[in-house]
C-alpha cells in the first residue's frame, strides 16, 4: 500500500469539507461548520492494482483575515483546489492559493474543483475554464450536495500522483 | 535529535566536502576501485581475517548489528523453510519438549500470580474503595484499575515521516484497542505545525508532548521521522530514553528508505522488533511488592490445610467409631445386629444379655470427640439357658403359671439349618410341628392370662463365610422361620426377627451354631415384664 497526502485548499466556505465528508463517508450535510486548523481524513482507492491511501489534509479556508499556512503544504503529493461556483471573489483567492502551492510544491499535481454545481442557476463565474487559475492539471465540476464528480477528481488525483 | 533546516544544509555540504575529497583521492572510478582492491584476494583476506572481531566489537557497542541482520536472518529462515521444512523440524523438534514444559510451568506460575491479583482486586479494603470511586467517577473497572496499579504504560508506538506526515509503521500493545493510526499520527503532524507556525519562528522548537486526560502523546522527533508513544498514566524517563534510542537506531537503519519516502509503507515492515522496545510500563506498586504472590499462596495453603483437616476428621472419626464397634464385640454380653456408619453419625442396633448393663449406658460414659451415636438397645437372653422349672406345685397352675411354663418350653427349642442355607435340617423339620403347637399353645394361654406376648427369633450363622454374608444368613433363618409361624397362627404384629451372626466360640460344633433361637417376652396389663423362662 502507498500513502499519499492530498491537501484540500481553498476560500472559505467553498465546500472544502463537505467534499472530503462526501468523498470519505458518502455523506452531505447543510450545515455549515467552520474548520478551524486542519482536519485529516483517509480512504484509499486502488489504482492499476495498487491501494493507494489519501491522508487528506482539510485545511481550513483562507479569506482576507487567514492565510493558509506553508507548512501545512510539506510533504504533499497533490493537491485539490476548490472554489466555489456561486461566489466569483473565490475565484482570486484560488489564484492567490495557487501560487502560494507554486512556490512551496515542485511538481505536484493540482486540480481545479468548481464545487456547488448543483446550484448552476446561480452561477457567478465565466464558462470558459481559461479565464479561472492558469497551471490547473484538470478541472472538475463537482457537487458535494449530490456526489457529481467527487470520486472522479480524488481518483483522477490518485492516478496522477502516482505516476510522477 | 532536533535538527532544523540551518543544520542540515550544514549536514550536506558537509557530504559534498567529503565527495569531492574522495575523488581527489580515488579518481572518479571509486566504486572501481573497491571491487578492484577487494578481488585481489588479498583484500578479500584482510576483511575476513578481521570480520568477527569486528562484529564482536560492534555488538559490544550497541544493538545496531541485530537490528540490521534482523531482517536479513528472518528472511533466510523463510526461505529456508519454504525449501525444506522437514530440515527445520529436526531441528527444532529436541527444544520443543523442553519448550512445551516452560511454556507450562510459565502458565502455572502465571495463574497464581493472575489469582493473587484477582485476590488483591476482589476483597481487599483498598478494591471496594477503588470499585465506589470508579462507580462515582463513571469509569469502568478495569481502566480505573490501570491507572491506579500502573504509573504508565506505552500502548501504542507510532513512527511517523517528518515530512509528509504519513505513517510509516506502528505497534500497539496487546489488549490494547488503539485509535487510528493513520489518523493520529497525521493529526500529531498538524498539531506540531500548527504550534511551530503559531508560536515559534524556529523549527528547532518542537511539540514534545500532548497530554489529554490521563493519556500523554510522547513525541521524540528525529531529522527525518517522528516517533509518538500514547502512554497511559504519567510517563518516566524510562521511556523518554527509550525512544532516543529507538528513533536513532530507525534513522541509522531506514536512512535511505527515509530519504527516498514516497509513500511506500512496506519498506518499513522491518521496524516493528524497533518500536515493540518502546512499549513498556511500569507498575506503581513494583517497589512496594517483592515478586512473590503471598496471597495466593496463601490461599493454595489454607485451601490444602483445610483438606488435610477433613481428611485428619474423617479419619478420627472412623477409628474412633471402629474402636466402639471392636470394644462392644469384645464385650461378653452384646451383640452388634447391625451397624451404619454415614459421616459421624453412626447407628447400632444392640442386642444385650438381660441383667447387663444397658449398652446406651455403657456408651454415654465413653468420651466421644468425632462421633454422633445413635443406638437402640434390646435385652434378650443368651448364653446357657436357665434350669428347667421347678416341679408344677400342687395346686392346679394358673393361666399365667402355664404361660410361664410354655414360654420356658417354646425357649427351649433350637432349630439347626442347612450349611450356607437357610433350609432346615431334617430333624429340625420334624420338631417343627411340636414347635409351632407349642407356641399355638403359648399364644393362647397368654391371652387367657392377660399378658402382652412378644416373642423374638434370632438367627445364628458358623464362622465360614465374612460377618456380612455371615449377617445376612442369619436374618435370613431367623425370618424363614417367623414366616412359618406366622403363616401357622401366630400373629405377626408379636414377632421380630434378629439376625445376629456368627457369635459362638470353637466350643460349639458348626453344625449347632447354624440356628434359630427363640426368646420369648411376657408383659403384665401394668407394663411389668418377664421374661419367659426366669420365673
Amino acid at each position: 500500500m502507498i500513502s499519499k497526502k492530498v491537501c484540500m485548499l481553498g476560500a472559505f466556505a467553498v465546500g472544502k469539507t463537505s467534499l472530503v465528508r462526501r468523498f470519505v463517508e458518502s455523506i452531505f450535510s447543510d450545515e455549515y461548520q467552520t474548520t478551524i486548523g486542519v482536519k485529516i481524513s483517509k480512504r484509499s482507492v486502488t489504482v492499476d492494482e495498487t491501494e493507494v491511501l489519501n491522508m487528506i489534509w482539510d485545511i481550513e479556508g483562507a479569506d482576507d483575515f487567514v492565510n493558509i499556512k506553508p507548512s501545512h503544504l510539506r510533504g504533499a503529493s497533490g493537491v485539490l483546489l476548490v472554489l466555489d461556483g456561486t461566489r466569483h471573489r473565490t475565484i482570486t483567492q484560488a489564484r492567490e492559493i495557487k501560487s502560494l502551492i507554486e512556490k512551496n510544491l515542485s511538481d505536484v499535481p493540482v486540480l481545479l474543483l468548481i464545487n456547488k454545481c448543483d446550484l448552476k442557476s446561480e452561477w457567478k463565474i465565466p464558462d470558459d475554464q481559461a479565464e479561472l487559475v492558469n497551471g490547473v492539471d484538470a478541472v472538475y465540476y463537482t457537487s458535494a450536495k449530490t456526489g457529481e464528480n467527487v470520486d472522479k477528481a480524488f481518483y483522477d488525483l490518485s492516478t496522477r500522483m502516482m505516476k510522477l | 535529535m532536533q535538527q532544523d533546516a540551518g543544520s542540515q544544509v550544514g549536514e550536506e555540504s558537509e557530504l559534498s566536502d567529503y565527495l569531492r575529497l574522495r575523488r581527489l583521492v580515488l579518481g572518479d572510478d571509486y566504486e572501481g576501485a573497491i571491487h578492484r582492491q577487494l578481488q585481489d584476494g588479498d583484500g578479500l583476506e584482510k576483511v575476513s581475517a578481521v570480520l568477527s572481531e569486528a562484529v564482536v566489537l560492534r555488538s559490544s557497542r550497541d544493538n545496531s548489528l541485530g537490528d540490521a541482520l534482523s531482517p536479513i536472518v528472518s528472511d533466510a529462515i523463510k526461505t529456508s523453510i519454504s525449501r525444506d521444512s522437514r530440515q527445520i523440524t529436526n531441528i527444532i523438534f529436541p527444544i520443543m519438549g523442553p519448550a512445551v514444559r516452560k511454556a507450562v510451568a510459565s502458565a502455572l506460575t502465571d495463574m497464581v500470580q493472575n489469582l493473587n491479583t484477582l485476590l488483591k482486586q476482589s476483597f481487599s479494603l483498598r478494591s471496594l474503595l477503588w470499585r465506589w470511586q470508579a462507580w462515582r467517577s463513571g469509569t469502568p473497572y478495569s481502566e480505573f484499575i490501570l491507572t491506579k496499579t500502573l504509573a504508565f504504560r506505552a500502548e501504542q508506538v507510532f513512527l511517523v515521516h517528518r515530512r509528509t506526515g504519513l505513517l510509516l509503521h506502528s505497534v500497539t500493545a496487546p489488549g490494547v484497542k488503539g485509535e487510528d493510526p493513520e489518523l493520529v499520527s497525521t493529526m500529531m503532524i498538524a498539531i506540531g505545525d500548527f504550534l511551530t507556525d503559531s508560536f515559534s519562528s524556529s523549527t528547532a522548537n518542537t511539540l514534545e508532548n500532548i497530554r489529554f486526560g490521563d493519556l500523554t502523546l510522547q513525541i521524540e522527533v528525529g531529522p527525518r521521522a517522528v516517533l509518538v508513544t500514547a502512554v497511559r498514566g504519567i510517563p518516566g524517563d524510562s521511556i523518554r530514553s527509550r525512544m532516543l534510542q529507538c528513533i536513532e537506531s530507525v534513522h541509522r537503519i531506514f536512512a535511505t528508505s527515509l530519504k527516498n519516502f514516497d509513500g511506500n509503507r512496506a519498506e518499513f515492515d522491518a521496524c516493528g522488533s524497533i518500536l515493540e522496545r518502546c512499549l513498556i510500563s511500569q507498575s506503581a506498586e513494583s517497589k512496594q511488592s517483592t515478586g512473590k504472590p503471598w496471597l495466593g499462596i496463601f490461599a493454595v495453603v489454607v485451601l490444602l490445610a483445610l483438606l488435610v483437616w477433613q481428611a485428619c476428621v474423617y479419619w478420627l472419626t472412623q477409628r474412633e467409631q471402629q474402636n466402639i464397634v471392636d470394644d462392644l464385640r469384645a464385650t461378653q454380653g452384646y451383640i452388634i445386629v447391625d451397624q451404619q456408619s454415614q459421616g459421624r453419625q453412626l447407628r447400632l442396633d444392640i442386642l444385650f444379655e438381660n441383667g447387663l448393663e444397658n449398652p446406651e449406658t455403657y456408651l454415654a460414659t465413653k468420651n466421644l470427640r468425632y462421633t454422633q451415636l445413635q443406638v437402640a438397645a434390646t435385652p434378650i437372653h443368651i448364653g446357657p439357658l436357665p434350669p428347667p422349672p421347678k416341679q408344677a406345685a400342687p395346686t392346679p397352675p394358673t393361666a399365667a403359671e402355664t404361660a410361664a411354663k410354655l414360654a420356658a418350653e417354646v425357649q427351649s427349642n433350637a432349630l439347626f439349618f442347612q450349611p450356607k442355607s437357610d433350609e432346615l435340617t431334617a430333624a429340625s423339620l420334624n420338631n417343627l410341628q411340636r414347635f409351632i403347637q407349642q407356641l399355638n399353645a403359648l399364644q393362647t394361654t397368654a391371652e387367657q392370662a392377660g399378658k402382652a406376648l412378644q416373642i423374638m427369633l434370632v438367627g445364628f450363622a458358623d464362622s465360614s463365610g465374612s460377618d456380612a454374608i455371615n449377617k445376612k444368613i442369619s436374618r435370613q433363618r431367623a425370618t424363614v422361620v417367623r414366616d412359618m409361624m406366622i403363616a401357622n397362627g401366630i400373629r405377626s404384629d408379636i414377632t421380630v426377627a434378629w439376625g445376629a451372626g456368627n457369635r459362638d466360640g470353637e466350643t460349639i460344633s458348626p453344625k449347632n451354631q447354624r440356628r434359630v433361637m427363640t426368646q420369648v417376652l411376657l408383659i403384665d396389663n401394668n407394663n411389668q415384664s418377664t421374661q419367659g423362662g426366669r420365673r
